[in-house]
């Protein structure tokens, strides 16, 4: 029999590779950044649910992965997915070491505070660094072609491939999270003492796993600003990255899937509350109610609330 | 039955450690020889430095001064890490487990370390049937449930884990710590009765640090009691049992 978990997963799957033949275009640009946004929420999680700890700094892999394909473009007149993709992978997992060696020493809230530090900086430097970034005014971004192939921004197509490279890193983050590694880094989550007596260097997991969290987080920044057309100094700021965290409790932290959902809810949200008079106030307000009255996330109120109504039926 | 004890190989000798937290010399001045495949048990009262003194084994203390050598070489200024490598494994006075994982899960994140298989992304944990094999007949070995969430088990059954998890890297020298301490009287015995045998069988060299005199003498090869970071006195359970001294300072008498 199927399970219901795995009957939620298909219908979810069902509505993303259908959604094209009947959400109007607007929705359908949502559900494409919903889904880039998720690929980061997904990858923060492999730190805040899988390692425990908490990054306020994850703004900054977005910025790497955006700015490798702004200046790519700009300076060295590369277009093509084939190439920005890897590019800006291998960029932001160099970033994510280099940080890392100096944020996985700490735990805790010296780990965010030090995450949120190296976010502000690379802001700081990519602001004043104006004739070579843009500034806060940015660079202007052309869509990237994928083997030659040119891309509607937010048409169908990009949908399509955006979809294909959620599921694919939706995949390998899974197994990353079931492998040896990711029971490694559960292990020192929850009780890093032992996971030195028993022999492992715990900072060595905690920096692996924020390196694999980066380069996940900067392909989330080429395909946000490929989709968007601008690379902005804001996305290194802190206001990028407690968004992925947001985006992260409230989809539930403690299941696989629910930073993803939580990512496209936080997309759609936003995009609702956006039109009225101080925005931020009523996103805020929302944020509160969805985790005190959805403590689990809106993936965990949705399960409970699912089998609610499947025992009253079977009853 | 063979001896044990005195006349077996020397897997650890220890000379003039010291160990002080500012004015308190928890450790000071201690000469200890812990013989391959020996059951050797610390006894003392509280504060008498026996805990710190398995720490300064395991590399959880550093030394302030004095000698640890290991298998003939020191391993004095080494680390907790390298000595875990080399096989000197603690467990826990009060369990340390991986709470949100299952104990199956526990004994396989032990067997992976030993295996050297930690830093593998691809394939998943499920596709490592022999360590999931060796797991589950490790937890049968101890009798303890699999599917449950550590933080879920009763007591007993959690110190048991912290043991098995040990247990499980086949250590060359096994450091139990107060493998007892909060369990009820009537458990006790069920816990050393199922850790026991399989320590013997497996002739792993373990030293116990036990309050509980009626499981020191009975599972013990070889006893030292310790008092204010010394060693007061040390031979077979029955000898340290009569001796005077002793029984002053332990006031079982």
């Amino acid at each position: 029999m199927l399970k219901k978990s795995n009957f939620s997963l298909i219908i979810g799957l069902l509505i993303l590779a259908t959604g094209p033949a009947y959400f109007p275009g607007f929705t359908i640009y949502l559900f494409t950044y919903g889904m880039i946004m998720a690929v980061a929420a997904l990858a923060l999680n492999i730190l805040l649910g899988y390692t425990g700890l908490m990054s306020f700094g994850h703004g900054m892999f977005i910025g790497s992965g955006g700015y490798t394909v702004a200046l790519m473009m700009k300076y060295v007149g590369v277009h093509s997915f084939e190439i920005l993709i890897p590019l800006s992978i291998l960029i932001s997992a160099g970033l994510a070491a280099l940080v890392g060696c100096f944020c996985t020493r700490q735990i805790e809230i010296y780990f965010a505070m030090l995450t949120l530090a190296f976010g502000e900086l690379l802001f700081a430097l990519c602001s004043k660094f104006y004739s070579f970034t843009g500034g806060t005014d940015g660079i202007r971004v052309k869509m990237p072609t994928l083997f030659g192939y040119i891309f509607s921004r937010g048409a169908t197509d990009f949908y399509y491939f955006v979809l294909a490279l959620f599921l694919l890193c939706t995949a390998a983050i899974w197994v990353i999270c079931n492998s040896p590694f990711g029971k490694t880094i559960q292990a020192v989550r929850d009780n890093e003492l032992r996971v030195g007596y028993l022999g492992l260097l715990v900072m060595k997991y905690r920096l692996i796993a924020f390196t694999i969290s980066g380069a996940f987080t900067g392909l989330a920044g080429v395909l946000a600003v490929s989709l968007t057309g601008h690379a902005v100094s804001e996305l290194f700021q802190v206001f990028t990255s407690i968004s992925i965290v947001f985006m992260v409790i409230l989809g539930g932290h403690t299941s696989f899937l629910g930073p993803a959902v939580g990512a496209i809810v936080f997309v759609f949200l936003q995009s609702w509350l956006k039109p009225l008079f101080f925005w931020q106030f009523f996103l805020g307000v929302s944020i509160i109610l969805l985790v005190i009255f959805l403590p689990g996330g809106v993936l965990g109120g949705v399960s409970v609330w699912l089998r609610k109504a499947l025992a009253k039926i079977s009853s | 039955m063979v001896e044990k004890g005195p006349g077996q190989d020397i897997l650890v000798n220890i000379s003039g450690l010291v160990k002080h937290f500012g004015e308190v010399h928890a450790v000071d001045g201690v000469d200890i020889q812990i013989f391959q495949g020996e059951v050797l048990s610390i006894v003392g009262a509280n504060g008498a430095g026996k805990t710190t003194l398995l720490k300064m084994i395991t590399g959880g203390h550093s030394i302030d001064r004095g000698n640890l050598f290991f298998k003939s070489s020191d391993v004095s200024r080494l680390g907790l890490i390298q000595r875990a490598r080399l096989g000197i494994i603690y467990s826990f006075q009060i369990p340390a487990l991986f709470e949100n994982l299952s104990a199956l899960d526990c004994l396989r994140m032990a067997l992976l370390t030993r295996e050297h298989k930690t830093v593998m992304f691809f394939p998943t944990i499920e596709k490592f049937p022999l360590v999931r094999k060796e797991a589950e007949e490790i937890l049968d070995m101890f009798k303890i449930p699999k599917g449950f969430l550590a933080c879920l088990l009763p007591h007993g059954q959690r110190k048991l884990l912290d043991v098995a998890m040990a247990f499980s890297l086949k250590p060359h020298l096994l450091l139990l710590d107060e493998p007892t301490s909060g369990v009820s009287t009537k458990e006790k015995g069920q816990v050393m009765d199922t850790i026991m045998p399989i320590i013997r069988q497996t002739n792993t060299t373990t030293v116990i640090v036990e309050h509980d005199m009626e499981i020191v003498t009975r599972y013990s090869d070889r006893v030292i009691v310790m008092d204010q970071g010394r060693v007061l006195a040390q031979g077979t359970p029955q000898e340290v049992l009569s001796n005077p001294k002793v029984g002053e300072v332990l006031l079982w008498r």
